[in-house]
């Protein structure tokens, strides 16, 4: 159990929480604000679509919704009729490495939470009636949000090129065959094997007593038994394999150009100067990127950068939207060209205080949302296995030289390091 | 199925849920409210939680139903004003405000248009300033104008990729014909082209006047340094502009007897577009309506997303929304659903538009979401900025001055009567507009059979 602060830079409150263990390996933190009389429950299991085996693509994703749709004492639906009839919001979302649910209530009623999510760790109830609805849900969800969406295959096409082999090869959407060839049995083993306490993290954010929480989360969870599951292997992300630079057609009237650069795991050192480098690079309207492309040259509509992060390896993700007769060609050399100048000759120190700044000022808001500040103490706890992070990574940002951003930029933004997907309208499409 | 829980744990008795403690009441945070007497009404939503500082501006009418036959000039108009000013270019308002680590966003909707500065507060001196000359002294220069009308025209054509935006379009425009509501509010290809910055300059003379502004100072700042810095920094503004006109008459188009179907060839899904006019936002009947809306298909556990998704598994989801403006409004149910279902799901939804018409709601149904909306509401206003907006809006839109505080007890005082009452009054089952966007080829032989085809 610890209570951190820290105060060297920055005057900023601090997030002040309790962390322990119950017995059977669940992690739980606490963190305590009574501002408003709401209370968030959000539960991260540390698995994700790079714990799926080949041929079970999109699995960590469906079962998620397998979550919401009942467990011993919980039937269909009533998960959500419970929550939202007591004045509550929930969701789930699936990533590459966690699966994470949350719920906020009037702060009355934390205690329905904690049996909600004690009920369904331990007892759910996956019917093939609701297996086969749930299928045909999340096979809508692709078609919306992917297959019918314009440039929507864009991160499987990156990922399947630059992971090739290795983690991360799919997206959590996963595929329709393996979709469609999803099974009930399957989906028990996987309940038993990754749905345990001791592959969970409870966050209790908000409104409440520390007293009051520590006694209904043993009451609910104690009881619940670990499951002791080791972990697929994963397999290692191979670094500088060769560029590949690919054309795809698309139902779209104009082409975009996305760039996808390997980098290691969250957990790297290198990650902090990565994210100063890749906001330097294309984060708003006075970044390199969109100055030179889209304010000078005129080339494309919008351009920017952003950090794709996962625990194993991740990607720095360059994306332009060109204009009609914009030559792609020509857009991907000057974007080229802007990385090579930050390699060759690095970045003024203006440019690192202003991504500083930025850093600085995300980390203020993130402080006004309960919810948020769940978010990022499980994500601290579930990959770093150091919470305190949440107040202390600031300072890491703000020891990063112009140096560090310039050597980041030469070890990882280079061509063979990288994977350039070129969209275009398919023939016949320029209504 | 599977059950990991020891026998030891007898005394807890799991199957049933736990009773709640007793509510805490929830008020609508105090706020300070003035209007000087040039005209501009200062709002001051004091929070220290965190060191930092919005600052939000609205001008009312300045929205696009200010348009005229000009679509797109409102959002033109307010997108140009951080795009240079009497002593600085696009590019150093841009770096300015990227170097302060903050944020300053200008745009429009319907109603107004607005600029937000968002800041910490060791920075707020230097963001105003910023934020002060956008706004009161636009140049609207040629060059960043047809730089961004490039920008608007190549985004308008990236919009008709996707499914959503085609339906949205031509669902306005069938439901309000040529009246404001019926435009598309970041104009079309060829209303873009014929826009100048005479347009502009006249469209911010116009409307971007003192007695038309709102601020909103939210965050760890004092009302007399909120009143400081309007009377120091915002003061060049003209008071009045142009004579407003917003009147607004519906007729019903007799167009609801086809399908519209919005050809979108090689779609995988079919989006829909089902409803028809609805209310303005300052409507008496507003919260009856929500509610309504709420069990009809406004959240998750609601009947329409429960038959579309959790019964049938047609769709990710499905939704209906009253989209309140100051003068009206559009009703509509939502979704995407797969093509071979297109017309059993439109059929459904029709069905459930009968049905909340005809027959009263459940007192399960009717309590379940008033928990919910009362429920949520606390968790409505956990941001300074969140507990803003709904100040704004109270102004925008002329809602009662205690209307937030009697929020929860309006919601608690309705009946099933009151929502059948408000169901009948606001859907007409009979005059429903239908529109598709999806592939014509596959989908339009099974439309037929639920109408006549609307030509392509």
């Amino acid at each position: 159990m610890s209570v951190l602060s820290y105060g060297q830079n920055n005057n900023f409150a601090q997030i002040d929480f309790k962390e322990y263990d119950l017995k059977n390996g669940l992690h739980v933190i606490l963190y305590k604000d009574n501002t408003n009389p709401i209370v968030s429950v959000n539960i991260w299991y540390h698995v994700g679509a790079k714990d799926e085996d080949s041929g079970r693509t999109g699995f960590a994703h469906l079962f998620e919704h397998m979550m919401f749709q009942g467990s011993a004492n919980i039937g269909k639906t009533e998960h959500f009729n419970y929550i939202q009839k007591a004045g509550g919001t929930l969701n789930g979302t699936t990533n590459q490495d966690r699966t994470n649910y949350f719920a906020s209530v009037p702060s009355n009623q934390l205690e329905l939470l904690l049996w909600l999510e004690s009920d369904r760790m331990s007892t759910l109830q996956v019917t093939q009636e609701n297996f086969d609805n749930q299928r045909e849900v999340v096979k809508e969800e692709k078609r919306q949000r992917y297959d019918n969406a314009p440039y929507g295959s864009r991160w499987e096409e990156m990922m399947k090129r630059l992971f090739r082999e290795q983690t991360y090869e799919w997206t959590p959407i996963g595929s329709m065959d393996d979709l469609n060839s999803a099974d009930l049995d399957y989906a028990k083993n996987f309940y038993k094997k990754y749905y345990s306490p001791d592959n969970a993290v409870l966050v209790v954010s908000g409104d409440f007593e520390y007293e009051t929480a520590e006694k209904l989360i043993k009451k609910y969870f104690d009881d619940l038994k670990p499951a002791g599951t080791v972990k697929n292997k994963y397999e290692e992300i191979i670094f500088n394999q060769g560029e590949i630079n690919d054309t795809i057609y698309d139902n779209v009237q104009l082409p975009a150009v996305y760039i996808g650069y390997k980098i290691p795991g969250t957990t790297h050192n290198d990650i902090y100067a990565i994210t100063l480098l890749t906001m330097v690079l294309g984060d708003g309207k006075s970044s390199r990127i969109y100055n030179d492309i889209v304010y000078n040259k005129k080339s494309a509509r919008s351009a920017g950068s952003f950090l794709w992060d996962n625990e194993i390896g991740g990607m720095l993700i360059v994306t332009a939207s060109a204009f009609k007769n914009t030559d792609p060609v020509n857009l991907l050399n000057d974007i080229t060209a802007n990385i090579q100048k930050i390699s060759d000759e690095g970045i003024t120190e203006k440019e690192l205080e202003k991504a500083k700044n930025s850093i600085e000022h995300d980390y203020v808001n993130m402080m006004q949302s309960t919810l948020r500040i769940a978010d990022e103490l499980a994500n601290y706890y579930t990959f770093f296995k150091n919470t305190g992070l949440i107040n202390t990574a600031l300072n890491e940002y703000m020891k990063i030289t112009a140096e560090d951003v310039r050597n980041a930029a030469k070890k990882y933004l280079v061509n063979e390091n990288r994977v350039v997907l070129t969209y275009l309208p398919k023939p016949g499409n320029n209504k | 199925m599977i059950n990991n829980i020891t026998a030891q744990e007898k005394e807890l008795d799991r199957t049933k849920p736990p009773k709640a403690g007793p509510p805490k009441d929830v008020k609508f945070p105090e706020y300070f409210d003035t209007t000087l007497p040039n005209g501009i009404n200062v709002l001051v939503i004091e929070n220290n939680k965190i060191p930092a500082v919005s600052v939000r501006l609205v001008f009312k009418d300045a929205g696009s139903f200010n348009d005229g036959n000009k679509f797109g000039l409102a959002s033109l108009t307010a997108e140009l004003l951080t795009k240079g000013t009497k002593s600085m270019k696009a590019t150093e308002i841009a770096e300015e405000i990227d170097f302060l680590g903050g944020s300053l966003n200008a745009g429009s909707d319907w109603d107004g248009s607005y600029i937000s500065l968002s800041v910490l507060k060791k920075h707020l001196n230097k963001g105003i300033d910023i934020l002060s000359d956008v706004v009161q002294n636009p140049v609207f220069e040629n060059d960043e104008l047809s730089r961004f009308k490039e920008q608007r025209l190549s985004a308008i054509l990236q919009g008709k990729d996707d499914a959503g935006n085609l339906s949205d379009k031509r669902f306005n425009k069938i439901v309000f014909g040529d009246l404001p509501y019926g435009n598309p509010p970041e104009g079309t290809e060829e209303s873009i082209k014929n826009i100048t910055a005479a347009d502009l300059q006249d469209f911010y003379r116009n409307y971007y006047t003192s007695s038309n502004l709102i601020i909103a100072f939210v965050g760890d700042i004092t009302v007399d340094e909120a009143l400081k810095f309007t009377e120091d920094k915002f003061s060049k503004l003209p008071e009045i502009g142009m004579n407003k006109t917003n009147s607004f008459k519906y007729s019903d188009p007799e167009s609801y007897k086809n399908v519209y179907i919005v050809n979108k060839p090689g779609a995988v899904q079919s989006n829909l577009r089902i409803g028809h006019i609805g209310i303005a936002r300052n409507n008496p009947d507003y919260i009856a309506v929500t509610i309504m809306n709420t069990i009809l298909g406004g959240y998750f556990g609601s009947r329409i997303n429960y038959i579309l998704r959790e019964k049938h598994g047609f769709t990710y989801g499905a939704r209906s929304y009253f989209n309140p403006h100051l003068y009206s409004g559009d009703f509509s149910v939502d979704t995407d659903v797969r093509n071979e279902v297109t017309d059993t799901a439109i059929s459904l939804i029709l069905e459930e538009l009968k049905k909340i018409t005809a027959e009263n709601v459940t007192d399960e149904e009717l309590e379940t979401v008033k928990n919910y909306m009362s429920g949520v509401f606390p968790l409505q206003l956990e941001t300074a900025n969140a507990v803003a907006t709904r100040v704004i809006n109270l102004k925008l839109y002329n809602l009662p001055k205690d209307y937030y505080n009697k929020y929860i007890s309006s919601i608690t005082s309705l009946t099933k009567d009151d929502i059948l009452n408000s169901a009948k009054k606001y859907i007409n089952p009979e005059k429903i507009y239908i529109v598709v966007s999806g592939d014509a080829g596959v989908i339009s032989e099974k439309l037929k059979k639920i109408r006549g085809l609307a030509d392509l």
